[in-house]
């Protein structure tokens, strides 16, 4: 059965629509540029008026070229970018998540002193804006000697652990307590519990918060740029891209840079697509009771 | 298969609330204990502690003669089963039922022959694969109490385990356990606020208010003999009916008078009367349960008149609402009898069932130990 819409309803749809597509185009357009861009030759990026998609300038016709992603492709440094930026934004997601689930776990299901002090605090730990502890950090690392790729691992746990925590701990205080409670009567230690029933029942929260964590790591500058500035073998992805000089010496490798960045948005998309489904199975098997 | 022995037990939680009151409770081998009482009486605060879920604040526990308060809760030697199963979503039946055999490091090929044999008592052969959401309400309270068979325990502990399964389901299921404890020949010590279902399961029923036990007895004593006024009214469906009264005493007959009316107590019931409670114009609470009250319809200017107020046709009895100047009692009389909304009625008492309490204490003028 169709409901007779009143012009106000219609008005209420259309507007409706309309912010969703503004916000669409407002999210997309800077990646469909830098498709656009990477897609186009030095003399096609020179065109004005800038076309939506590369054209030939003389005949306009539709002509991409392949070119500046097979130049980034084949550009050592930023290969070797791409590797320090999965080492370092792997170990240190991993990391997170290790940590932040052991810790979410007792912040969220364990009794103890001092565990809604030690919450905040780990909260307020988000609080400083990274430029105020690079200096501290920086010459800590020095102190210690540690290489770059050790360094950032260590230093995005900074942004990357107290997320993890903080959303983890809640999600574990959603878990009935009678799961734990009848572990334990079963007999399992407190570790068999956490390891056995609770953490496969997280898995969802692990992928989602693991996901979000392994973003910010992987698009972190700040740290990267400073902690690699005497390393520049260790850098990763968006202090590389940064650092791009093109074939042609005292010119900006616009092309090439923009393929840069569209190359290094693939592996996320792609882990987003993969772990979407993940996310949605684990939250419709977590139902405990129906 | 073990006793156990409650002295003294007491839980007083951190935010203050005493919980549980001195509960001193024996408990014989192969007894179906039921703990009753309203929400928030500490009936699974005792359970718990019993489990060992709950430290003890105060007192002792004892498991066959030894000595727990300080054991965890796998030493204990129970199983539990949870209002809502806990039962573990991400593993299957099998898996579930498993789950504690296997941390015990059992042998494979033995945990399967346990599994499968509890399954087969259970009836849930079929579901052994499957993922807890899966199954229905039944089934999945089926598969709580197999991952508390399979573990042998010395005790069985279950904390309303019905409570989450449909009327017919529940009366089903009701009787299974009954069954499954006769089977078993364990130790089971039950928590609900179902004064019916501790009434049909329980070979012994302990009624706890406040965190206080007001007695201890089989169904039939607990029905007949409620030690005060809360258990009388706790006991028994539709609750019994209270009415301010006073005693009085003439030529050696004890009547006892309330507003609508009046009734002799018999000899025997007389004779139950301690001295002191025999004094003229005593006050006391008369307690008559709706099916020791009959009614007919009222001649002339009889005593104990009443007027319906509402009539509830259940079919196979009835209730009437009886306004009994002022006081408003409940009887269940028969459904055949032509009894209709505003009829003027004589209410008469079965006076041999008539429980009597002090108004002050409430507890029962009547009640005798060992009865």
């Amino acid at each position: 059965m169709k409901k007779s819409l009143k012009p106000y309803d219609i008005l209420k749809r259309v507007g409706f629509n309309f912010m969703i597509i503004f916000v669409l185009l407002y999210l997309l357009f800077p990646f469909y540029w830098a498709v656009n861009s990477s897609l186009k030759t030095e003399s096609q990026l020179f065109m004005t008026p800038a076309t939506a998609v590369p054209r030939d300038p003389a005949t306009l016709e539709f002509s991409p070229t392949l070119q500046n992603y097979s130049v980034v492709l084949r550009d050592g440094q930023f290969l070797r970018g791409l590797a320090n930026s999965t080492i370092v934004a792997t170990a240190s997601t991993s990391l997170a998540l290790i940590a932040g689930s052991f810790a979410a776990f007792a912040l969220g299901k364990l009794r103890f002193r001092g565990r809604r002090p030690a919450l905040y605090l780990i909260l307020a730990m988000t609080m400083f804006p990274q430029v105020t502890v690079l200096t501290g950090l920086y010459a800590v690392i020095t102190v210690l000697g540690l290489s770059a790729i050790v360094s950032m691992i260590f230093s995005y746990l900074l942004f990357t652990l107290p997320f993890t925590t903080w959303v983890l701990t809640s999600f574990f205080k959603g878990l009935p307590n009678e799961l734990m409670e009848s572990a334990q009567v079963d007999g399992a230690t407190p570790f068999q519990t956490f390891r056995r029933i609770l953490l496969p029942l997280t898995a969802p929260a692990l992928v989602t918060t693991g996901l979000l964590a392994f973003i910010a790591a992987w698009n972190e500058y700040l740290f990267a740029l400073t902690f690699t500035a005497i390393e520049p073998g260790s850098r990763t992805v968006p202090v590389a891209i940064a650092f791009f000089t093109g074939a042609v010496a005292h010119q900006e490798p616009f092309g090439e840079i923009m393929a840069a960045a569209s190359l290094v948005t693939i592996p996320l998309v792609v882990l987003v697509l993969i772990f979407q489904r993940r996310i949605v199975a684990g939250l419709t098997s977590g139902a405990i009771k129906g | 298969m073990a006793s156990l022995d409650l002295v003294k037990l007491n839980k007083i939680f951190p935010n203050g609330t005493h919980a549980v009151k001195d509960v001193s409770l024996k408990i014989e081998d192969k007894e179906f204990v039921v703990l009753v009482g309203p929400s928030g009486c500490g009936k699974s605060t005792v359970l718990r502690m019993i489990a060992g879920l709950e430290e003890i604040t105060a007192g002792e526990l004892y498991i066959d003669g030894e000595h727990v308060n300080d054991v965890s809760p796998k030493d204990r030697d129970i199983a539990m089963v949870f209002q809502n199963y806990a039962l573990y979503p991400h593993m299957s039946i099998f898996d579930n039922m498993g789950f504690g055999l296997k941390l015990r490091r059992m042998p494979k090929n033995q945990i399967k022959e346990k599994v499968e044999t509890a399954a087969k008592i259970l009836g849930l052969q079929e579901f052994l694969d499957r993922k807890p959401k899966q199954l229905s309400g039944g089934q999945r309270q089926r598969e709580a109490l197999g991952r508390a068979i399979v573990r042998d325990p010395k005790v069985f502990l279950m904390d309303e385990p019905l409570s989450n399964l449909d009327a017919k389901l529940r009366v089903q299921t009701r009787a299974e356990l009954s069954k499954l404890h006769l089977r078993l020949e364990t130790t089971f010590i039950y928590v609900t606020h179902d004064q019916i279902e501790a009434m049909t399961m329980g070979t012994h029923i302990v009624v706890l208010n406040d965190g206080i036990v007001q007695q201890v007895a089989d169904p039939f004593t607990l029905y007949k003999f409620p030690v005060n006024q809360f258990v009388a009214g706790f006991i028994g469906s539709p609750q019994m009916n209270f009415v301010d009264a006073k005693l009085t005493e003439a030529n050696g007959t004890i009547s006892v008078g309330f507003k609508g009316g009046s009734i002799d107590l018999t000899p025997e019931l007389s004779a139950r009367l301690k001295d002191n409670d025999r004094l003229s114009a005593r006050e006391v609470t008369l307690g008559v349960r709706p099916e020791h009250l009959d009614v007919s319809h009222a001649k002339g200017d009889d005593e104990n008149i009443a007027i319906v107020e509402v009539t509830e046709l259940l079919g196979s009895e009835t209730h009437l609402f009886l306004n009994l100047e002022g006081d408003t009692v409940v009887a269940r009389v028969d459904p055949l009898k032509n009894i209709r909304v505003h009829d003027k009625v004589k209410v008469h008492f079965e006076v041999e069932y008539v429980h009597l309490s002090d108004r002050e204490s409430k507890a029962s003028l009547l009640y005798e130990e060992n009865t």
